[in-house]
């Protein structure tokens, strides 16, 4: 979780005030998007007081859900036509699931302080069996939050491990993240980790995790946790001592501060350039997790895509990756914003359906409403919108979601490309600097006016790319319902 | 053989060269409408049945206002141009056929279409037909039904959610929604059974029944707009099961339908001719390439009053059966057309139209009538606020412009006591109204001091709001919720959420200032009597500078430092007939805590960072709410007061010798491992951990303390815990337990060991010592593994000295 000035807010008898934080409209096109994707109330009994932390769905097409206070509900009737679901408690008494996975009759949960395998033995419907499979990192303040990935096909679960008080190394493993075995092995996979979301794979099985803003990230981030790497912030280093570490191999070189990304990655071989940045109050203010849409086209023109939730701004947003040189790189759109409350979690329904929840309390949250359980759906209207960015090597292909109009589309003009990158630093955040302005050269639309292929001059290696496509239409007429996308420019292909 | 019948002509030169190639293609028309002579018996043998457009029963309407919206929602507009419409109110145009076939009854259609006045008596829709003799009209309203059935689906509507009705059950909510939410605000209320109860100037909706195939209505509910983008009947944001409810109860036992009749080709063509020459397409816009061309009509300018739509003698112009006032209304109001309006009179209008004053008011007599007022409800606690809509006096001056429109166009709201929604009515109205209300309603300027640059009077200004909005202050939070929370049992509007991004600043000042000003009935007390504080003491007692200090400090929005007197209410757990676990940082134990509370009273935590049960208390369970709310900083709080603790560290070692010392270093650097818990079928846990190659199954379970029970009133709790070990082990060795540290530790021989000042343990006999370490003393059991197995028993007691 990602909000300046958190952990005094509400630790007791704090007399300083923090500076106020304006949420605010996010986009302000919450009124547009309801035409497509439909908000529903999933209602939850209110006593229940859900906050929900992670969810998966069971073979059997219940919905489980992970809390924020420890319990897994297993939700019968959540992806109905009309949802009237009834609530069954699993299990209770967790320190906040924050990640949630079943296979083979077990539950793979991950609290605060430990991965666990949670199973019913005497078939009651109620857990009865808690096993722990991974307890290696320390914890030394509340403040020290664990995420864990789906299950994956060979039973293990991936944890990340955000510093104590998002900014401190005070306990082992504060910053790492490992890869827990079915067998109660613990892998580490990568260092470097700040305040971390949501861990998964995307669409090609390559694992992900979401950062937040802060010392050495200058924005919301997605970053590729490849098997060995550092992921930019150096505080954590003290973990490479511990013997469980080794497989990890020396410390990396420190990076400087005041440099840039892409010239510390050049230094410090472990550092992996972050895949798709999420630039700060535009594009979300605390990323919190995502899912791959797996529906194939039950909810709407997206399939294969990534789909994360924001805390701050209740909102979800979109995010595509491709692997460009070895390295993971890609971009992110809006999607849609005017959820209830602060979104911890997102999974896809049997239904085709994006279930959200979350809470609203301990950071300022744009959704006000307690204990709700919302799905988003498909109203089967396809909106005029961006599809995707995908990088070529003099420029990019703009996919639509709908036939462009032609004329608009081979006007250069109405793709307003901008540049920036952001200070690579000890201190919190960054403002976007070193602009430039690529020119579009030409826009050639497809016979089929599904896409566009954008010739640039002055593509920027290491740069996020921000397009705004605001004057392009439909070939229906309609407008373009999200007119930005932003492209971390990783790799330019050869 | 000549037929008026197709186009509506006035014997003007121009329509005739359309109604001619009308007559070229005769012969089908002909052969399907089977036309002849007949004169006689063409208007409908019933009373008149006049539109109804309930938002004129406003009294502020003049009769030239009451004509003015009677020509946007007839209609008229749609078919005589204007040369002064931007003086006008944008003309309601009737819904959108296309999808049709899917949507409604074809029988209906049929029905509606040769007589609209009787089948949906108050509709704004004229009759079209009712120049024909009744066989005429029949076979003319058969051809414009297969053609409206013909027309394709909307391209982007959207999927009917689901297509079954809901149960009894379903159908009660429905009718609580009808009343709760708004819709019986413009029509009649109805019974539990479905029937409308007679209501005047209600907006009645005819046989619903007859008219909508349940997944239509549904649909229709949940996005009217798409359908009727005029926008008359709002968007009440169902949730899609509230639309089921609703649907379910509007269409309670619908009686079968007959089947659709098959579209014929034929009928289509005719139908699509009528559509045109009766000049349907005015108000009905339908994309259709085969469509011919409508008829020009006379601009307002050059009508002829009295005559036409406007006489009283039927005839080939649309019957909208008016009564003699709305007749009058629309003269005057043609009669004055060029004349200016004022924005107060056009805003008057607006209201009109999309009947706003159905729910709330602006002005003396207006707002729902008394009938109609016992209909709102909300929460009682708030008075007459908490239940209806908010009056929209001087709302131009209350509100910022963006969220007014917001609240028009998409229905925004903040007070979730009242149970009527504020409803949807698009982004054109709003753009339109909300200008219109921030012009007409102006507030005599208040400037607001801005917040100073300076931090330090920055903090000076946000302590003072702090202040007055606490319970040592205003006390605002006793009624009002605050950034999400409320302390009282009135929860009147937000503080925070709904101030600064919704508030003007001027009125936020006239408001405090003078609260019965702008809400007559409002329970919110004045704190500024004759502008003077009624807090002196705060920041020098200055009225203007204490409304400030609170302006700022509740803009700072939801992260803002809540005021004192914001209890965090505590979340006790309570035990019941099962144990009750919460792992959470618990006071005294920390983070890997395991808390179990158990029946009878008696509870523990386990350590599983140093697999050790640390603490054991009598009472209350836990207080979660330290850990369960805000970022859950805190550490659960014990709430049995007969606490007992055991003493940090590993709890088991393999010593050297039985004298050395008990080691400092962590259960994880002695190579113990944490494995987990079982529960049984109360829920109580067996931990599971070891320690060298020793697996131990440690249970915890709570007894009856039957002696304690005699003694109650002494002190003694009625419960305790037993602790059942079980050993196994691939190898026999001997694991020391260490069972307590304290600094007072007496061996009262015969197993019973006091710990501290009241708790007492009972141990196998012989098995352990007492022995000094440090300050401290250590009670250690010896647990020899033999054939790979053992068990110990301790009983844990609470018994106070007595006094």
């Amino acid at each position: 979780m990602n909000v300046r000035c958190p952990e005094a807010l509400f630790a007791v008898a704090v007399a300083a005030a923090c500076p106020a934080q304006e949420l605010g409209n996010a986009w302000g096109t919450a009124r547009a998007e309801a035409a497509f994707y439909r908000i529903v109330d999933v209602p939850i009994p209110r006593e229940l007081a859900l906050e929900a932390g992670s969810f998966c769905t069971l073979p059997d097409g219940r919905l489980a859900i992970g809390t924020r206070r420890g319990e897994i509900l297993l939700v019968s009737g959540a992806f109905a036509p009309v949802p009237q679901p009834t609530v069954h408690t699993f299990a209770r008494g967790l320190d906040e699931v924050l990640g949630l996975g079943y296979r083979d009759g077990a539950f793979y949960v991950t609290q605060q302080t430990e991965v666990t395998r949670i199973s019913d033995r005497d078939g009651d419907g109620r857990a009865d069996r808690f096993e722990n499979l991974s307890d290696v990192w320390g914890f030394a303040n509340y403040h020290e939050f664990a995420w864990g990935s789906p299950v994956a096909p060979d039973g293990s679960v991936h944890v990340v491990l955000g510093l104590s008080e998002s900014y401190h190394y005070r306990a082992d493993f504060r910053g790492f993240a490992f890869q827990v075995t079915a067998d109660g092995r613990s892998i580490p996979v990568a260092s470097g980790i700040r305040s971390a979301g949501g861990v998964a794979a995307n669409e090609q099985g390559a694992m992900f995790y979401v950062e937040s803003q802060g010392p050495w990230n200058g924005s919301c981030s997605l970053k590729h946790l490849r098997p060995g790497s550092f992921q930019g912030h150096p505080i954590c280093f003290p973990g490479y001592d511990l013997p469980l570490a080794a497989s990890l191999g020396p410390r990396p070189l420190a990076p400087r501060s005041d440099s840039r990304l892409p010239i510390e990655a050049a230094r410090v071989e472990q550092l992996v350039p972050y895949a798709v940045v999420f630039p700060y109050r535009k594009m979300g203010q605390s990323i919190t997790t995502f899912r791959v849409d797996t529906t194939a086209g039950r909810f709407g023109p997206f399939a294969g895509q990534l789909f994360l939730g924001d805390y701050s701004l209740s909102l979800v947003m979109r995010a595509t990756t491709e692997l460009v040189d070895g390295v993971w790189q890609g971009a992110c759109y809006q999607f849609r914003e005017g959820l209830g409350n602060g979104i911890l979690a997102v999974e896809f329904g049997p239904g085709g359906h994006l279930i959200t929840g979350g809470t609203n309390r301990g950071w300022p949250v744009r959704g006000n409403r307690q204990y709700v359980l919302e799905r988003l759906e498909w109203t089967g209207r396809t909106p005029f919108d961006i599809e995707r960015l995908t990088i070529r090597p003099d420029g990019f292909v703009v996919a639509f979601t709908k036939p462009v109009d032609p004329v608009l589309a081979a006007v250069p003009g109405n793709y307003r490309l901008s540049t920036f990158t952001h200070i690579y630093h000890e201190h919190y955040g960054s403002p976007e600097v070193d602009q430039t302005t690529p020119r579009v050269l030409r826009a050639e639309p497809a016979a089929d006016g599904r896409s566009v292929r954008l010739v640039v001059e002055g593509m920027v290696q290491g740069h996020v790319h921000a397009f705004d496509l605001a004057g392009l239409r439909a070939q229906d007429g309609s407008d373009l319902l999200h007119g930005k996308a932003y492209y971390t420019v990783n790799r330019i292909p050869r | 053989m000549r037929r008026r019948v197709l186009a509506w002509s006035r014997g003007r030169s121009g329509s005739s060269a359309r109604l001619g190639r009308c007559i070229a293609q005769g012969v089908v028309l002909l052969a399907i409408l089977g036309l002849t002579n007949g004169c006689s018996e063409r208007a409908p043998q019933r009373p008149p049945v006049p539109p109804n457009v309930p938002g004129l029963r406003d009294p502020a309407l003049s009769s030239r206002d009451r004509g003015e919206v009677l020509l946007a929602e007839l209609g008229c507009l749609a078919c005589h141009a204007d040369d002064a419409a931007s003086e006008r109110l944008d003309v309601r145009r009737g819904p959108d056929l296309r999808g049709l076939a899917t949507r409604l009854h074809p029988g209906h259609v049929q029905a509606f279409l040769a007589d609209p006045h009787a089948v949906e008596p108050g509709t704004t829709m004229p009759g079209m037909l009712l120049d024909l003799d009744p066989a005429e009209r029949a076979t003319a309203a058969a051809a414009l039904t297969h053609y409206l059935r013909s027309l394709p689906a909307l391209a982007d509507a959207a999927p009917t959610v689901v297509a079954t009705a809901g149960d009894a059950e379903a159908r009660r909510r429905g009718h609580e929604l009808f009343h709760d939410i708004g819709c019986a605000a413009c029509h009649a209320p109805r019974t539990a059974a479905g029937a409308e109860q007679p209501f005047a100037d209600a907006q009645p909706l005819g046989d619903l029944r007859a008219k909508y195939p349940f997944g239509a209505l549904q649909a229709f509910l949940l996005a009217p707009h798409t359908v009727r983008p005029a926008g008359r009947m709002p968007d009440l944001h169902l949730l899609p099961a509230e639309a089921n409810d609703l649907a379910t109860f509007l269409l309670a036992e619908a009686a079968p339908v007959p089947p659709a009749p098959a579209i014929e080709p034929a009928q289509v063509a005719a139908g699509r001719h009528l559509f045109a020459a009766r000049g349907c397409v005015h108000c009905h816009e339908l994309a259709d390439a085969e469509r011919p061309p409508a008829k020009v009509m006379p601009s307002l300018a050059k009508l002829d009053m009295g005559r036409g739509c406007l006489g009283t003698a039927p005839g080939a112009w649309p019957a909208y059966e008016l009564t003699d006032a709305q007749r009058q209304d629309l003269t005057t109001a043609l009669q004055q057309r060029t004349e200016p309006s004022s924005d107060e009179q056009r805003l008057r209008r607006h209201l009109a139209s999309r009947h706003c004053l159905a729910c709330h008011g602006r002005g003396e007599g207006s707002g729902p009538g008394r009938a109609r007022s016992d209909l709102f409800r909300g929460d009682p606690n708030l008075g007459e606020e908490g239940r209806l809509p908010p009056p929209l006096d001087g709302i131009g001056a209350k509100l910022q412009p963006a969220w007014l429109e917001d609240v028009i166009a998409g229905g925004t709201s903040l007070r979730p006591y009242l149970r009527t929604r504020m409803p949807a009515f698009g982004d054109t109205f709003a753009q339109t109204l909300a200008p219109l209300l921030a012009r007409v309603d102006v507030l005599p300027p208040l400037p607001l001091t801005p917040l100073p640059e300076d931090d330090q009077q920055r903090r000076v200004v946000h302590d003072l709001g702090r202040e007055l909005v606490g319970d040592k202050g205003m006390n605002c939070i006793t009624c009002h919720a605050f950034a999400g929370e409320h302390v009282g049992t009135m929860v009147a509007l937000d503080l925070v959420d709904t101030t600064a991004q919704r508030l003007r600043p001027d009125w936020f000042q006239h408001f405090l200032r003078e609260p019965f000003r702008f809400r007559p009935g409002t329970l919110m007390p004045q704190f500024f009597v004759g502008g003077v504080s009624a807090r002196p003491t705060l920041g020098g007692g200055d009225t203007q500078r204490q409304i400030e200090a609170m302006w700022h400090y509740l803009a700072e929005g939801r992260n803002v430092h809540k005021p004192d007197g914001m209890r965090r209410p505590p979340i006790p757990l309570v035990v019941g007939e099962e144990a009750v676990l919460l792992r959470r940082s618990v006071q005294h134990t920390g983070k890997r805590a395991i808390g179990v509370g158990y029946p009878r009273g008696v509870n523990l935590t386990f350590d599983a960072e140093s697999l050790a049960l640390d603490q054991i208390w009598w009472g209350g369970f836990l207080d979660a709410a330290p850990v369960w709310t805000g970022q859950g900083s805190g550490q659960a709080r014990l709430l049995g007061a007969q606490r007992a603790m055991l003493g940090k560290g590993p709890a088991f070692a393999e010593l050297p010798t039985p004298t050395s010392a008990w080691p400092t270093t962590s259960r994880r650097e002695l190579g113990q491992a944490w494995l987990g818990y079982d529960l049984d079928a109360q829920q109580r846990p067996t931990f599971r951990y070891r320690v060298a190659d020793v697996t131990i199954d440690d249970t915890p379970r709570e007894l009856p303390d039957v002696a304690a029970a005699a003694a109650a009133g002494e002190g003694g709790a009625r419960a305790l815990l037993r602790r059942t070990l079980v050993f196994t082990s691939p190898t026999d060795k001997t694991l020391h337990f260490r069972a307590a540290r304290e600094a007072r530790i007496d061996d009262r021989g015969e197993g019973l060991v006091l710990v501290g000042p009241a708790l007492q343990l009972q141990l196998p006999k012989g098995r352990y010592t007492v022995r000094d370490a440090g300050d401290q003393k250590e009670l250690l059991v010896a647990v020899p593994i033999v054939d790979g197995r053992a068990e110990l028993v301790v009983d844990y007691r609470y018994r106070e000295a007595p006094k």
